[in-house]
């Protein structure tokens, strides 16, 4: 190839099972601009270390099968490109999957949640504009577009903490059947998600919708789902006797856990607005416990209330209230658009919605702050 | 189930194909794959279940063969392709003196075809280029490359077949002069591993020759590959092929929301070194172009090679000359017992290919045991992972 050549750093998570913990192998490969990761791998293989285990096939996005974490992002390995990476570029196993080796996970449990939605692999073509199709074929068929790669779920805040959370893929399809039930019954669906582990468990991250390589939008999905089963015809479609399925515990997944709530690198702004939630939420409740330690002062009598007063007047104790009142305005209004997108409302626009909230939070900060300070000085 | 234990030798579409067969004829079944089940070939080719239209003037061998699988394929796989039909689009004079040839070869090899006039394939097909002569509509289809064969490991596994990715074989095990097992390493585990068995089937398509040397012979399989090049965008419902004789960037398959331009053809010694010429990828945006005018300015999904294990000459310059068809090599008759190769053959007779393969197992073993593939129903690929 006539095309200039560099060498590009690769760590890759290594771990075979028994090894007493996983390590990082760095290798150099010789990369094009149109180096993949899945080529550069393939590459280490084949020259440099035969035991390195990885999954792929169709090399095109079309299979699923090369999901794995590059640089703190679920990809897929065959399209992407080492020239658009940060190097030394890191690679790593999907996450919420068993580990088989190195950069192999099992995806036993993603498809046995997966086939419980039923969702079929093919459906009716959509017409092309201007297309009529002659007779004979009017029943054109296509693929869904979810390629069960996983992704989605190895990105999810959620999957990353409840094991048994049906999880963006899975509710995704199911959003298909209720859409399109090609045979199904959209009944048994929607109460197979209205559970606890179901579509009410999404904390509206939408990570999911980020990552996924073939724009499904589970996270959109997820909501919609909600929409429907709090119109109602959901739950009085739900047929006798039909509960929600008991889903086997899985076996033992690499899960980040609750690290994964506070922990937005490299994520988009759904994911930082589900972080940061989290954050206000629990600093809200710290500050309750404040406030009330702050009124049992006026117990001890007046002498220890001025002291206070004094100390509410300082630089210090303003910039913490002005911190509190963004906390306050960020987990109301951020509250807010996860009570709209989380019942189905605007959920294909979550990130409008939450910019345009943004901007009422910095109005509203600005005046409460001023205000705030201009009480504190007369 | 039988005492005999037959290793097979890949995890793709053929071996795949191989391990159902001779499960349910009551053979244990071992597959071994080096790396993950359809990573090899299998899983990287343009998607087309083929109408065998394509090889019936110049391989109706081939031809016959395909669409006799199509229909059987269809039967059996109900839900792993896209009922889409294909078209062959005539563009120029050429093209339209290829024509006669053309629906004489369909006829001859069993291929339902119809014709369509400039107007009604543009009706059909907005996109195609206004220029065409005329179209003729075939029973191609879009399978899922992946998911066809892994429906076939379900379906085998299900019987009791054992699957081992990341198993490379590095050894055969002999006994005298016949072939009593394999040795390798299980990359998985990082430690190696040793299976006994009554007879070893080589199904590692490009990799054929490699391990065929294992046990000191030889097959005549020709590495070919081809570059394809996956464009955004699903500019036609139907496959599009060119209607002349088989050449580079000569057929369109849309997939998902894709479009995969194919292919192109040369030969090279090792499959594991697979180049992607920048001028491969030109000629398929070319080629396509000529179908489908839109598909030149596309944005690229991706560029990738794969080696057809074509049975052959090493003389071979280009891969085209040769037949897609599928040969079976029972390798006592070099003096090696235990020991069978298939190689050629295509994504679509995978299951013919099997059937003739395992005809002659089940012969070697000494059992009684006719192929029940055409009938039984698949199970669906997410039982592969259960």
């Amino acid at each position: 190839m006539s095309q200039t050549t560099r060498t590009v750093q690769l760590r890759v998570y290594r771990y075979k099972p028994g090894d007493p913990a996983p390590r990082y192998d760095t290798f150099a490969v010789t990369a094009t601009p149109r180096t993949t990761v899945l080529e550069a791998l393939q590459a280490i293989r084949r020259d440099q270390d035969p035991s390195l285990t990885l999954r792929h096939s169709c090399h095109h996005a079309s299979c699923g099968t090369c999901g794995m974490v590059v640089n703190g992002r679920e990809v897929l390995a065959c399209v992407t490109l080492l020239a658009d990476l940060d190097a030394p570029v890191t690679v790593e196993p999907l996450q919420n999957a068993p580990l088989i080796s190195d950069l192999v996970v099992d995806m036993g449990p993603f498809y046995a949640t997966f086939a419980q939605a039923g969702m079929p692999l093919v459906r009716t073509s959509e017409n092309q504009a201007g297309s009529r199709p002659a007779p004979g074929v009017e029943a054109l068929t296509r693929f869904e577009s979810c390629l069960e790669c996983g992704l989605c779920v190895s990105a999810c805040p959620v999957a990353a903490t409840d094991p048994l959370y049906l999880g963006p893929a899975a509710l995704a399809a199911a959003w298909r059947v209720v859409q399109e039930p090609r045979g199904a019954d959209p009944a048994q669906v929607l109460a197979w998600v209205d559970q606890e582990h179901g579509c009410w468990r999404c904390h509206l991250a939408f990570e999911c919708s980020t990552v996924c390589p073939n724009e499904v939008q589970p996270g959109q999905s997820i909501a919609a789902l909600r929409g429907r089963l709090v119109q109602g015809d959901g739950l009085r479609e739900r047929p006798a006797g039909a509960a929600a399925t008991p889903v086997p515990p899985p076996p033992a997944a690499q899960r980040r856990g609750l690290a994964a709530w506070f922990d937005p690198r490299g994520r988009d702004v759904g994911y930082w607005a589900f972080v940061l939630h989290r954050l206000t939420g629990l600093a809200l409740v710290l500050y309750l416990a404040l406030h009330l330690w702050v009124l049992s002062l006026l117990a001890r009598g007046s002498q220890a209330w001025d002291d206070f007063i004094a100390l509410a007047r300082s630089p210090l104790f303003l910039a913490l209230d002005v911190l509190l009142l963004f906390g306050v305005l960020f987990h109301g209004l951020n509250g807010l658009r996860v009570a709209l997108v989380g019942l189905g409302v605007a959920a294909a626009r979550h990130k409008t919605l939450f910019w345009m909230l943004m901007a009422v939070l910095v109005v509203a900060l600005l005046i409460g702050g001023w205000g705030l300070v201009a009480a504190a000085h007369p | 189930m039988s005492a005999y234990h037959v290793v097979i030798i890949g995890g793709g579409a053929t071996g795949a194909a191989l391990a159902h067969d001779l499960t349910l004829r009551g053979v244990r079944v071992t597959v071994v794959e080096r790396g993950e089940v359809t990573s090899g070939t299998t899983g990287r080719h343009h998607g087309l279940l083929h109408s065998g239209a394509r090889y019936a003037v110049k391989d109706p061998e081939s031809a016959r063969e395909c669409i006799q699988e199509n229909t059987i394929l269809r039967r059996i796989a109900p839900g792993s392709f896209e009922l889409n039909d294909g078209l062959f689009v005539a563009l120029t004079d050429e093209d339209l003196a290829y024509y006669d040839d053309f629906m004489e070869g369909c006829a001859a090899t069993g291929i339902p075809t119809r014709t369509l006039s400039r107007e009604e394939a543009l009706r059909l097909e907005p996109n195609l280029n206004p220029d065409l002569k005329l179209a003729v509509q075939v029973p191609d289809g879009t399978m899922d490359a992946m998911r066809l064969p892994l429906r076939f490991l379900a379906t085998a596994k299900h019987n009791g077949a054992r699957v081992l990715p990341y198993h490379q074989v590095t050894e055969l095990v002999f006994q005298g002069r016949a072939v009593a097992g394999v040795r390798g390493r299980d990359h998985a585990r990082n430690r190696d591993f040793t299976l006994t068995a009554d007879l070893v089937v080589n199904a590692a398509g490009p990799w054929a020759e490699h391990i065929a040397r294992l046990a000191g012979v030889d097959v005549p399989v020709v590495p070919s590959p081809g570059v394809l090049v996956a464009v955004y965008g699903r500019w036609t419902h139907m496959v599009i092929n060119r209607l002349h004789r088989a050449g580079d960037g000569d057929i369109v398959v849309p997939q998902r929301t894709l479009s995969v331009i194919g292919t192109s053809s040369w030969v090279v010694d090792d499959p594991d070194h697979l180049d992607v010429p920048e001028e491969h990828i030109r000629l398929m945006y070319e080629k396509g172009a000529e179908m489908i005018p839109a598909l030149a300015q596309a944005p690229m999904r991706a560029a990738w090679a794969a080696a057809r294990p074509l049975v052959g000459s090493r003389q071979a310059e280009s891969g085209r000359e040769l037949s897609r068809t599928f040969k079976v090599f029972d390798h006592a008759d070099e003096g090696v017992e235990g020991f069978v190769t298939i190689v050629g053959g295509k994504a679509t007779t995978a299951r013919a290919m099997a059937e003739v393969t395992a005809d002659l197992v089940v012969r070697k073993l000494g059992l009684d045991a006719p192929c029940r593939t055409r009938e039984v129903v698949l199970l669906p690929h997410t039982a592969y992972y259960a």
